[in-house]
């Protein structure tokens, strides 16, 4: 029961521990990253591919 | 917060009292077990979260151009937004009321599954075990993989599978987030929370219809720190509220369920796990880790292959979180409702009444430990998640029935048609799943139901796409037989096990889900070995090209 009490409380530190972590990570850079995304979008909806252009065509030309 | 050094003894348990338990004990019918701290200002909080969600889906809508932005957001995620998306997806109000429930009802054994997923997402991670390949083959969802490694059949057979799969998963969505509003604000009030329900369901499909992909990763991007903020806060709140000597005291007086391969549950809340469903779970989670279509339409828009593959590494760490957490949650919501003579009696004459389930312990327990505004944060959170998993899960399917079933059906649909049909589809499955969740009773828990829905499609995919990445031999008759054998999972439903132990038969859902996984692989192997694909280029499908 030790060994098990023992992982399941490394498991739950482990998990809020990461959790914070990716909190300060994912927080400190996501702008930039959201900015950027939708810069590019931007950039596609501006160049507008023609109406009718089926995925595969697309891919195909890739 | 009671800490002790030394064995708690249970003249100590009894007397023990949590430090923000604050509410009257009453009788069995005491009203109490619905007593709140849910306020105006949490309210307040919830409905500014809303019209925001609002504001990106209009705004969302002037960044989609083509049918590449609306579906995969143009394949411009970077790994912190995609990382906040994947696991703002996986982070649904679902995914927290039934770890909480199975924290509840199973304890620390529960814990289990965060560690069966940690493992198979780090597996992944190293390994690159199939994701990498996939997003190699630039396709947009796994039907078009199955299209172009084996034949426009197959494809529209998977998809047809996977969207049955799918939205049976989602179809207790919605009651679980009317449970989840119900307990926590104190609304006891069923005709009131289903108006409350459809509302959000009419908003989710609103912007999500509007906006697609882009819409879904920001609003996955706010929810993510909004619902992960807000669970850090409270699984605190939660450990200082039970204390060392409450999460002790259910181990060394109460029998909590510890050992997860002891298939009895001691605590007598619920149901045993043992070997054979834990290895029902292995399968289940790491096929779905893979290849359950949202997820894997986050790796399908992702920058590379090498993010792909750094995505799972990562997400190994944060999507513990998602389980382990609201899994502690129920375990203080055990150790509250066990140690309240009061509203134990209460709880268990309400479920007795069919008026909660044991999915409502969480709720009930954070209505009367958090405080208004934090408990504002939380419903916010939760709704976020709740509104972020339905976005995702909506837009997956239909793209599906627009990509992989009507147009290979229909042959050529412009752009914009496909856009117009995939919002159709969006709202045809919303009034599905309307109706699903008012009339399905599930007599297991949560988690059971949506392994055992999951499963139709993962027995079946998980041969054919890892087949078509890894096996030359791989075809069409094989991929056939896998995917239509995946329905065989449909069996292990509640209402067909109940019909097969009335006739004598039996089996369980662990029993009927692994024997799905395991006749799929068999007839995906004899089938391709048998009729295999003649002389086909497996080139197009296989950029690896090392099979």
């Amino acid at each position: 029961m030790k060994v098990w009490m023992t992982l399941w409380t490394i498991l739950l530190a482990l998990s809020g521990l990461s959790l914070t972590v990716l909190l300060f990570v994912i927080g400190s850079g996501c702008v930039s990253e959201l900015k950027q995304m939708l810069h590019e979008l931007k950039e596609h909806v501006d160049d507008a591919q023609p109406i009718g252009d089926d995925v595969r065509s697309r891919q195909e030309s890739r | 917060m009671q800490q002790t050094n030394g064995t708690v003894t249970g003249r100590q348990i009894a007397a023990w009292v949590p430090p923000f338990q604050h509410i009257p004990e009453g009788n069995a019918m005491n009203p109490a077990l619905f007593e709140t701290n849910f306020t105006g200002l949490d309210w307040a909080i919830v409905a500014i979260y809303l019209s925001g969600s609002i504001a990106v889906g209009v705004i969302a809508n002037r960044y989609v151009g083509n049918l590449s932005d609306y579906l995969v957001a143009g394949r411009t995620l970077r790994i912190r937004l995609a990382l906040a998306s994947m696991t703002g997806t996986e982070l649904g109000l679902v995914t927290v009321m039934y770890s909480a429930e199975l924290g509840f009802s199973q304890q620390f054994a529960s814990l289990y599954l965060g560690l069966l997923e940690l493992t198979a997402l780090f597996a992944v991670g190293v390994t690159g075990f199939l994701v990498y390949r996939l997003r190699q083959s630039s396709v947009m969802t796994i039907p078009e993989y199955y299209a172009s490694r084996y034949s426009d059949g197959v494809r529209v057979v998977g998809a047809s599978v996977m969207v049955i799969s799918g939205v049976l998963n989602m179809g207790l969505f919605l009651k679980a987030g009317s449970q989840f509003l119900t307990a926590i604000s104190g609304l006891d009030d069923g005709l009131y929370l289903k108006w409350m329900m459809t509302g959000l369901l009419l908003l989710v499909l609103f912007y999500t219809v509007l906006g697609g992909m882009v819409s879904v990763v920001i609003t996955d991007l706010i929810q993510f720190l909004v619902l992960g903020s807000a669970m850090v806060l409270v699984s605190g709140y939660i450990v200082y509220d039970v204390g060392w000597q409450g999460f002790s005291s259910i181990v060394t007086e109460q029998s909590a369920y510890i050992d997860p391969t002891n298939a009895t549950n001691p605590s007598g809340q619920g149901s045993g796990i043992g070997w054979l469903v834990i290895v029902q779970m292995a399968i289940v989670i790491f096929s779905a880790a893979l290849l359950w279509p949202p997820s894997a339409s986050r790796i399908l828009s992702v920058h590379s292959p090498q993010v792909a593959q750094r995505l799972y590494l990562l997400s190994s760490v944060s999507l513990l979180s998602r389980r382990a957490l609201p899994i502690l949650w129920g375990i203080g919501a055990y150790v509250f409702f066990t140690q309240s003579d009061g509203l134990n009696a209460a709880f268990d004459a309400a479920i007795d009444e069919g008026r909660i389930s044991t999915i409502s312990a969480m709720p009930l327990y954070l209505a009367k430990i958090i405080p208004a505004g934090l408990l504002g944060l939380i419903t916010a959170g939760m709704v976020a998640a709740f509104m972020s998993t339905h976005d995702s899960y909506l837009l997956c399917w239909s793209s599906v029935i627009t990509q992989d079933i009507v147009a290979p059906i229909f042959g050529s649909i412009s752009q914009r048609g496909r856009i117009t049909l995939t919002r159709i589809s969006i709202l045809a499955i919303g009034a599905v799943l309307l109706v699903w969740g008012l009339w399905y009773e599930v007599s297991s828990n949560l988690w059971q139901y949506m392994a055992v829905t999951g499963t139709v499609y993962l027995a079946g995919a998980f041969p054919v796409v890892a087949g078509g990445l890894y096996w030359k031999r791989a075809s069409n008759v094989g991929a056939y037989a896998a995917l239509i054998g995946g329905l065989l999972g449909l069996t292990a439903m509640d209402p067909v096990i109940k019909a097969l132990n009335g006739a004598g038969i039996d089996l369980n859902a662990a029993h009927l889900s692994i024997l799905t996984f395991a006749v799929s692989s068999i007839l995906f192997v004899v089938g391709s070995w048998l009729c295999p694909n003649g002389n086909k280029s497996v080139e197009a499908a296989n950029p690896g090209g090392d099979t």
